[in-house]
């Protein structure tokens, strides 16, 4: 195993999730444009699955839907250009998208757990953590795609004040993913000895 | 399913589902667990199963706007629409007539001929057959069983078999071919599937297939759905297996990929066909145990899949940008405004926008032919829906209201449609004067047809000069409650206006074009809400003293003091109290559930009109759910006259009331 390369599979990792769930929007041209666009988190997700499937064999598996991913936030961001988004528009693609999505980050993060635990000393509890919190994350990932479709009648504010709340808790579970992928990036920079496989 | 666009409408619902659900097992093949990949034909089962349409919804595509257009486009009919009231064939009301209800009758036949004579005969033909089978030595059967904690059930062997299979739900049996050694690992598979009442799943598969039979892409669904229940139980047995005993396995499937295999209804059996044992070996080679963790991930991926397919989406206000009149047609009749806000909003904007399209979500169906009619003879260009004659005198930049929207009978209320205009329609100049402003109008009843708000007007749109102002119009009609008293009629007039706010938020500045080539003002939104509820609501209220008596009476007043409450049914008046100067000041009061209380007094020992103003007001209100205002029956009214007793009086409503200022 090279240990810098996993190093820097998972800054890519954490820095992905950054990028995925940290909006920094400029007003150009009348329309708002995120400088932390989306496709670049995949595209680091996708780095990272290169870097880390040495230790990591169904990591690899994740390539296709990482792609997928990539060019559909690539193309909303291309698309928020000219002030529209690609969302809402074909309920069959956002549909393939959104469950394309949830498994992607399960499984993303359920190797990293993974790997936590076979790193991690024998009374750590970062693969426990890792595993919470990404259960969290999916949990509120499905909990979006699925609220945004229900009807509300008549209801615009629950409804906002329900995406609000769930938006607040998706990004305090991203941040808290964030943390956990720095914490097993530690592991690789601090531990000098390789375990036994 | 009662004619057939139903069944289309169903059918075609399914098979988009059918398809999405295709592309993401494709996507999850190698992925997720064999269950996930049975269970999600869950998903398609339960679109099989709610009629489509449901609710005014729509599954992936707008399936009922197509329909319904292909069905104006082949039978040139706009005044019906198409609705699933069960997912199952229902026998059609009345003999057919034309060549779509004899392809609905072709369609219940091939249903019931495969349901009956099929799969039902074939089912019946199987349970006679194993009577002539000989009960089987248990004894493999029990230790196979017992061996893997599974229930066991009878056993028959029967000659000419090439393979074991369940027969049965509630009294199920295995059968065995006779003469034959079967492997202890087919028997486990057998027992698995009755262990799991797979056969059930047997069933259910068949009836949709009954159900859809001309739909050869939801019987390849059905194909594939049997072959991942087949592929779930291998997936069980492999659980229960060990090292070279899955290979062995592997063996046996493979040894039946040969064999000819035709499935009943109600049996289950390790061999399916030589393709499907080809898949199930595949998916044998990816076997793994799934952490626990991946139920968390296959169910949250089935959530994110069926929620939206279940409950559908609605069809918004906005007609297709593209498309000619029996696409337009359809779109009206499938964009129902499920409120009475909704039908008058579309209504109006029908006529701010001049678009038919509009007028069809929110006209009777029995006006939709007529509708069409209009359509067809005239180039989109020429649309002037309802008259040509408003299109240019209608300010539409001030939106609509609707004057005095009340009650009238069972699901139906009226109200008057007001729109200002931006010149006289006798084509003088405006004078610029507030007073002197003219309106357009139009008495509207809404009624509820079916599960669709429908708007009909009762006169044409006609001008009146009318005054726009906060509270109070002039010209406009109002409730008018009126009672005599001495020289003095009380008169009470009390108006209500409601809409849908119009008004565009994050308006950009670029005027709006109509397809008529006309503008329209950008802090408009002038695409229908059926859906909405009327979130800008008013009223305003006056109270006179109307001086009725002669010359030589005037001097002998002095004072004139009310106190006014409305009264519903058999409820007591609650009056306000006066406060400060009783002798000049008036008071108005209002509340959600009580507004309208007011008091006034006025002094008379100075020169006054014949129209003694005593007190009013208005203001924004909330309706709340009821969706329109409630008009009191009547009001009571305490009068006292130049200091003396008082007396308590019952205003009366007056036919044909308006709201005047003298």
């Amino acid at each position: 195993m090279n240990r810098e390369t996993v190093y820097r599979g998972l800054s890519n990792a954490a820095w992905g999730y950054f990028f995925l769930h940290i909006d920094f929007n400029l007003g150009v041209n009348q329309t708002s444009v995120n400088v932390l666009p989306k496709f670049v988190g995949f595209l680091l997700l996708l780095s990272a699955i290169g870097k880390l499937a040495g230790e990591r064999r169904d990591l690899p598996l994740l390539r296709p839907l990482g792609r997928l991913l990539a060019a559909w936030s690539g193309a909303d961001w291309l698309l928020n250009w000219v002030g529209q988004t690609i969302d809402g528009h074909i309920l069959f693609l956002d549909l393939l998208v959104s469950a394309a999505a949830i498994y992607f980050h399960f499984q993303f993060l359920s190797d990293m757990a993974a790997l936590a635990e076979r790193y991690e000393p024998p009374e750590g509890t970062l693969a426990a953590r890792l595993r919470r919190r990404r259960t969290v994350y999916v949990l509120v990932v499905t909990l979006v795609n699925t609220l945004h479709y229900l009807p509300v009648s008549g209801e615009s504010e629950l409804r906002n004040y329900a995406a609000l709340g769930m938006m607040l808790v998706g990004v305090l579970a991203a941040l808290f993913v964030m943390t956990g992928l720095f914490a097993l990036r530690r592991l690789f920079r601090d531990q000098p000895e390789e375990p036994q496989a | 399913m009662t004619d057939f666009w139903s069944f289309l409408l169903q059918t075609l619902t399914a098979s988009g589902v059918a398809v999405l659900l295709l592309c993401v097992k494709a996507l999850f093949r190698d992925k997720l667990s064999p269950r996930w990949q049975f269970g999600v034909w869950g998903i398609l089962a339960l679109i099989l199963l709610l009629p489509a349409g449901l609710g005014g919804r729509y599954v992936l595509l707008n399936w009922p706007l197509w329909v319904e257009a292909l069905k104006s486009a082949l039978t040139g009919q706009f005044g019906t629409l198409t609705r699933v009231y069960a997912p199952i064939p229902l026998p059609p009301a009345a003999p057919p007539e034309n060549v779509f209800d004899w392809l609905y009758w072709v369609y219940v036949l091939g249903a019931a001929v495969l349901l009956v004579l099929r799969y039902a005969a074939s089912y019946v033909r199987l349970r006679l057959a194993l009577r002539k089978g000989r009960p089987a030595q248990n004894g493999q059967v029990r230790a196979v069983a017992a061996w893997y904690g599974l229930p066991a059930c009878p056993a028959v062997e029967v000659d000419g078999l090439s393979t074991a299979f369940i027969c049965g739900l509630f009294r199920p049996v295995l059968v065995l071919p006779a003469g034959v050694q079967t492997d202890d690992k087919v028997i486990l598979h057998e027992l698995l599937h009755l262990k799991h009442k797979d056969v059930a799943w047997g069933w259910l598969i068949a009836l949709f297939r009954c159900l859809h039979w001309c739909n050869p892409l939801l019987w390849y669904c059905a194909d594939r759905a049997g072959n991942d229940l087949e592929s779930l139980c291998d997936q069980r047995v492999l659980e229960r297996l060990e090292g070279e005993e899955r290979r062995d396995y592997g063996r046996i499937l493979l040894s039946m990929a040969d064999e000819k295999y035709a499935r009943t209804p109600g049996t289950s059996s390790a061999a399916n066909g030589g393709k499907n044992i080809a898949r199930r070996i595949q998916a044998i080679a990816r076997f793994k145990r799934y952490p626990a963790g991946m139920a968390l991930a296959s169910a949250c991926v089935a959530l994110v899949l069926a929620a939206p397919l279940a409950v559908g989406v609605r069809a918004d206000g906005d007609c297709p940008a593209v498309g000619g009149t029996d696409i337009i047609m359809a779109y009206g009749r499938t964009t129902p405004c499920t409120t009475l806000a909704g039908a008058f909003d579309t209504y109006a904007k029908a006529v701010l926008t001049q678009h038919f399209g509009y007028r069809a979500m929110c006209a009777p169906l029995s006006e939709q032919n007529a509708l069409a009619e209009q359509g067809w003879r005239l180039r989109p260009a020429d649309w002037r829906w309802p008259e040509a004659g408003w299109k240019d005198l209608v300010d539409r930049s001030n939106g609509y209201d609707i004057y005095d929207l009340a009650p009238a009978g069972e699901d139906a209320y009226e109200g008057l449609l007001v729109f200002t205009l931006h010149s006289p329609p006798n084509g003088e100049e405006w004078s610029g004067l507030t007073r002197e402003r003219w309106l357009a109008v139009q008495w509207l009843r809404a009624e509820l047809e079916g599960e669709r708000w429908v708007v009909i007007p009762q006169e044409s749109i006609r001008a009146v000069p009318g005054d726009q102002r906060a509270s109070g119009n002039l010209g406009l009609p109002a409730k008018v409650y009126e009672a005599k008293h001495g020289d003095f009629t009380l008169r009470i007039q009390v108006q209500t206006t409601a809409s849908i706010n119009t008004v565009v938020p994050s308006s950009n500045g670029t005027a709006i074009q109509f397809s008529d080539g006309t503008w329209g003002s950008p802090s408009v939104d002038y695409v229908p809400r059926p859906r909405a509820e009327f979130d800008r609501t008013g009223w305003a209220q006056m109270l006179y003293a109307v001086y009725t008596g002669g010359p030589e009476n005037r001097k002998n007043h002095t004072a004139i003091e009310v106190r006014a409450a409305p009264v519903t049914g058999s409820e007591a008046p609650v009056f306000d109290q006066f406060s400060g100067d009783r002798t000049a000041g008036v008071g108005v009061s209002s509340t959600n559930d009580s507004w309208g209380s007011n008091w006034g007094s006025r002094d008379l020992t100075e020169e006054w009109d014949d129209w003694i103003f005593l007190t009013g007001g208005g203001g924004g209100m909330d309706w709340g759910a009821d969706g329109a205002f409630q008009f009191p029956d009547r009001y009571a009214v305490e009068l006292r006259l130049n200091g003396a007793e008082a007396q308590v009086l019952t205003l009366l409503p007056v036919e044909g009331g308006q709201w005047i200022e003298p």
